[in-house]
C-alpha cells in the first residue's frame, strides 16, 4: 500500500497563510513545531511535514483506518533531506519527499516497495477536469507498461477515495495513489 | 429566520472563501461535506475550524475537529461547544 501528495507551492502561498495564529498548533506536534521554528527555511518545512501526513494518512485509509481530521496524531520525523518516517495510530510508514521550486511532493509506504512516482504539470485552464485527466495518463502509461488494451482499463475509486486499476472489471493488484494540486499532479504505482 | 437557518448562512459565510465547488456551495444544506462536495483542501479546512473558532470564542479540540466534515455535523460540534461555555 502507499499514499503521495503533491503541493503546488505557488498555489499554497496564494491560498494558504501558514503564519496566521494557531495555525501550525492545529496541525503539528510539539516535536513537528520544534523542527519548523529550527528551520532555516520554516515554508519548506510546513508543507514538506504536511505533504508527509497527507500522504501517509492515505495508507492509513487503505489499510482500513477510520477517516479522522486531526492532523496531530499524525507524527513525523525527519531522517534526511529526503527521508522521513510517519506513525499514525500502530501504522508506521517510511516516506520519500522530493522538492524544487514548483513543488513539494511525498510518498509514503509501508515497507521497501518499490514504487514509481509519475510527476506531471496538468493542462491550464481545466480545473474541473483535471481527475479525469489524471485518469487517461495512467490508463495509457500503465497500458503501455503492462502491454494492454486500453480500452479494457478503467479506474473507479472505493468509497473511502481509494483507486484501483480495473482490467476487463477486474480489479488489479497494482496499489494505486493519486494527487493533484494547483497546476501538478503525480500518480504513484507499485512496480510489478 | 431559525436558529439553525442562521447558524447555516453563517457557517456559509465563513466557508465561502475556501470552496473550490460554486455549484455544491450555491446548493449548500445539512448533509454537505467541506472536502466531497465543497472540494475544500485539507490545509483550508484548518483555517474554516480557526474562522469558527474566532466566530463563536470557542475552542475546537482533536475530538471535535474529526466531526468538522459535514455542516450538519459542525453545526452539532459548534452548539455543543457554544453550550459549555
Amino acid at each position: 500500500m502507499l499514499g503521495n501528495d503533491i503541493i503546488d507551492i505557488n498555489e499554497t502561498r496564494l491560498s494558504t497563510n501558514w503564519k496566521r495564529p494557531r495555525f501550525l498548533e492545529k496541525i503539528f506536534t510539539t516535536d513537528e513545531l520544534d523542527i519548523i521554528s529550527n528551520s532555516l527555511d520554516p515554508f519548506t518545512s510546513v508543507w514538506r511535514l504536511w505533504s508527509m501526513k497527507e500522504s501517509a494518512y492515505k495508507v492509513f485509509i487503505q489499510t482500513g483506518g477510520n477517516p479522522f481530521f486531526t492532523p496531530t496524531k499524525i507524527e513525523c520525523k525527519l531522517n534526511s533531506r529526503i527521508n522521513g518516517e510517519v506513525k499514525i495510530d500502530l501504522l508506521k510508514l517510511k516516506t520519500s519527499t522530493s522538492i524544487n521550486s514548483n513543488y513539494i511532493f511525498s510518498s509514503a509506504i509501508m515497507s521497501d516497495l518499490d514504487i514509481s512516482n509519475n510527476i506531471f504539470k496538468l493542462p491550464e485552464n481545466r480545473n474541473k477536469q483535471h481527475g479525469e485527466f489524471i485518469y487517461q495518463k495512467i490508463i495509457t502509461d500503465f497500458s503501455k507498461s503492462q502491454n494492454l488494451n486500453p480500452e479494457e482499463l478503467k479506474i473507479l475509486k472505493t468509497k473511502d477515495g481509494v483507486p484501483h486499476i480495473y482490467f476487463k472489471n477486474k480489479g488489479l493488484e497494482n496499489s494505486l495513489s493519486i494527487t493533484h494540486h494547483g497546476n501538478f499532479g503525480a500518480y504513484s504505482i507499485l512496480k510489478n | 429566520m431559525s436558529d439553525k437557518a442562521q447558524m447555516i448562512s453563517e457557517l456559509k459565510e465563513i466557508v465561502k472563501p475556501y470552496i473550490q465547488d460554486e455549484e455544491a456551495f450555491e446548493n449548500l444544506h445539512e448533509d454537505t461535506n467541506f472536502i466531497t462536495d465543497l472540494k475544500i483542501n485539507s490545509a483550508n479546512l484548518i483555517d474554516v475550524i480557526l474562522d469558527v473558532e474566532d466566530k463563536y470564542d470557542i475552542e475546537l479540540d482533536n475530538d471535535s475537529m474529526d466531526k468538522m466534515l459535514s455542516v450538519k455535523a459542525a453545526l452539532e460540534v459548534i452548539k455543543t461547544k457554544i453550550s459549555e461555555k
